[in-house]
């Protein structure tokens, strides 16, 4: 079995990452430009897992994640023209450092198209609009995609009433620095936007560098993905689906995530996730279901408690149990 | 290949280590300045401008700090304390740019700002001409079980062409979306003038900070 050496890298560019968000925040910081916009956020987590609901395991308290993000905008006598935006994410305990978003972008008139380069998440099924990486019930990329972000050019914008998008990235997504057999990511994705509705079709192909900090044993894939996502509010109820099929090395693989949000007063949310994978069609031994059921709680402003009761099975079948502390705060400099 | 294998193993990690980390946590958490609680975050803002000034060709992100100058300006102005105002923060509005002739002239402006509804924030955006007044009026975001009757024309369209100057009663100059909807119509009447109120104060800092 092959793993990227991603420890080994991550301290080699954890320098890197920090010499070069000084670099991206002088260049934010240029004159011709609006105000410099901070934000920040902070991730605590106590989770315990276990084989069985009447085991109780170990409590694992972490500092999962903080992130800095620092975001400018150039504009010209017309309007808004020139995007810049760097993001470092601090994960594990200050343990792992990366950039989790780091691009230019040029906007067109009105926005109606843009093209962006540098590491952005990929524009595919629900990712593309509802980023879960500090929420507790999380999407299904991490499964069905193996990445998340990657590096390379992006154009998007709107048509009328239909959103699109077209990406080539490097397939390398965090790991960097390392040889690899990674092939170019391409990435699609229209959708229909009505109101606070819309509905999402997503295509990707690629042979990808998989993630291994999402747990997976073989370094690569061949991927071939379609994909439709929906958003829909119905007054206090938000839900999200997510159907995805394809092939991984040409077997068949499939399934879905449906995330349901609803508002019981105006701060305490309830939170709900049914996901389903299938590594190979009409084979049960395959295939795994989670589900979760949480609560948000707004103890102040940008300060939240979330915690959430998980379910996964399948091979590596468990219960989980997650407290989470989430802080975000925004600045102008 | 199994992409099943997902890792649910926590990193493990050294209480040293643990004990850094949850004092810096404790010490933003304790020092860091949240945003604004008035301020709202607008999803998909190009389509309400486009439907509010069809003709703009493009728009300026004009974003102004909060002062204690200006917090105080702005709530005597309103005759009511605005939420957290001495935590700092700062506030955005999109200047909307036509072309005349070939150049770049300023058409209106676009303001966008969320009210307390009973299951979350209401985010109201409206568009204003130069002068003051209000062109068009939406609900960006509501989970209100009355949302339908917010975004309705019919109460929508009450808001336009008034200025700050106008009252916003409902009830009186104003009617309500629904019988069921009176709070909710209120919060974004409320809503609506505390936009007018902040432009007027804010769009002359902003000027100098473009």
């Amino acid at each position: 079995m092959w793993f990227p050496p991603m420890k080994n890298v991550v301290v080699a560019c954890r320098s890197r990452v920090v010499l070069t968000l000084l670099g991206v925040t002088l260049c934010l910081s240029s004159a011709h430009a609006q105000s410099l916009q901070v934000s920040g956020g902070l991730d605590g987590r106590v989770t315990t897992e276990r084989e069985n609901p009447g085991e109780t395991g170990p409590f694992q308290p972490q500092l999962t994640g903080a992130f800095l993000n620092l975001r400018k905008v150039w504009a010209d006598e017309f309007g808004d023209r020139w995007i810049g935006v760097a993001q470092a994410d601090f994960d594990d305990n200050f343990s792992r450092v990366r950039p989790y978003q780091l691009y230019l972008q040029y906007k067109g008139p009105l926005g109606k198209w843009n093209v962006r380069a540098g590491q952005y998440l990929l524009p595919f099924g629900l990712l593309a609009t509802y980023d879960t990486e500090r929420l507790v019930l999380q999407g299904l990329e991490k499964t069905s995609l193996g990445i998340r972000k990657d590096t390379g050019a992006e154009a998007f914008g709107r048509y009328g009433s239909w959103d699109y998008a077209v990406s080539v990235s490097d397939g390398l997504s965090d790991q960097r620095f390392i040889s690899s057999q990674a092939n170019p990511v391409l990435t699609a994705r229209v959708a229909y936007v009505q109101g606070d509705a819309q509905l999402g079709f997503s295509t990707l192909v690629a042979r990808v560098l998989l993630d291994p900090t999402f747990g997976f044993t073989s370094p690569n894939a061949d991927e071939r993905r379609f994909a439709v996502d929906a958003t829909k509010a119905f007054g206090p109820l938000t839900l999200r689906a997510e159907g995805v099929g394809g092939t991984d090395n040409d077997r068949g693989v499939g399934g879905g995530v449906l995330l349901g949000d609803y508002a019981l007063t105006p701060k305490l949310e309830l939170n709900t996730r049914y996901a389903y994978w299938n590594t190979a069609y009409l084979n049960p031994e395959n295939a795994g279901h989670g589900a979760g059921l949480g609560f948000t709680y707004q103890l102040r402003q940008g300060l939240f408690f979330r915690t959430a009761g998980t379910y996964q099975s399948g091979r590596d079948e468990h219960y989980g149990f997650t407290l989470q502390l989430y802080y975000e705060f925004s600045k102008l400099l | 290949m199994n992409i099943m294998a997902l890792r649910f193993s926590s990193t493990t990690s050294s209480a040293s280590c643990f004990s850094s980390a949850l004092l810096v946590f404790l010490a933003l958490v304790l020092f860091a300045v949240p945003a604004l609680a008035d301020v709202c975050v607008w999803r998909d803002p190009e389509r309400t401008m486009q439907k509010i000034f069809p003709d703009a060709r493009d728009y300026k992100t004009i974003t102004v700090k909060f002062t204690p100058e200006n917090i105080g300006a702005i709530e005597k102005q309103l005759g009511a304390r605005i939420e957290e105002p001495s935590q700092g923060g700062e506030f955005n509005f999109y200047d909307i740019i036509g072309a005349v002739g070939g150049k770049p002239r300023k058409v209106g402006t676009i303001i966008a700002l969320a009210g307390k509804g009973e299951y979350g924030v209401i985010e109201v955006v409206i568009g204003v001409d130069n002068a003051g007044t209000i062109l068009g009026a939406y609900i960006q975001r509501s989970r209100e079980r009355v949302t339908k009757d917010l975004e309705s024309p019919a109460f929508l369209s009450q808001f336009k062409g008034k200025t700050r100057a106008d009252s916003f009663e409902v009830g009186s100059t104003l009617n309500p979306a629904s019988t069921d909807a009176a709070e909710a119509s209120r919060t974004v009447a409320s809503v609506i003038r505390k936009m007018l109120v902040f432009y007027r104060v804010l769009d002359q800092q902003g000027e100098k900070n473009p």
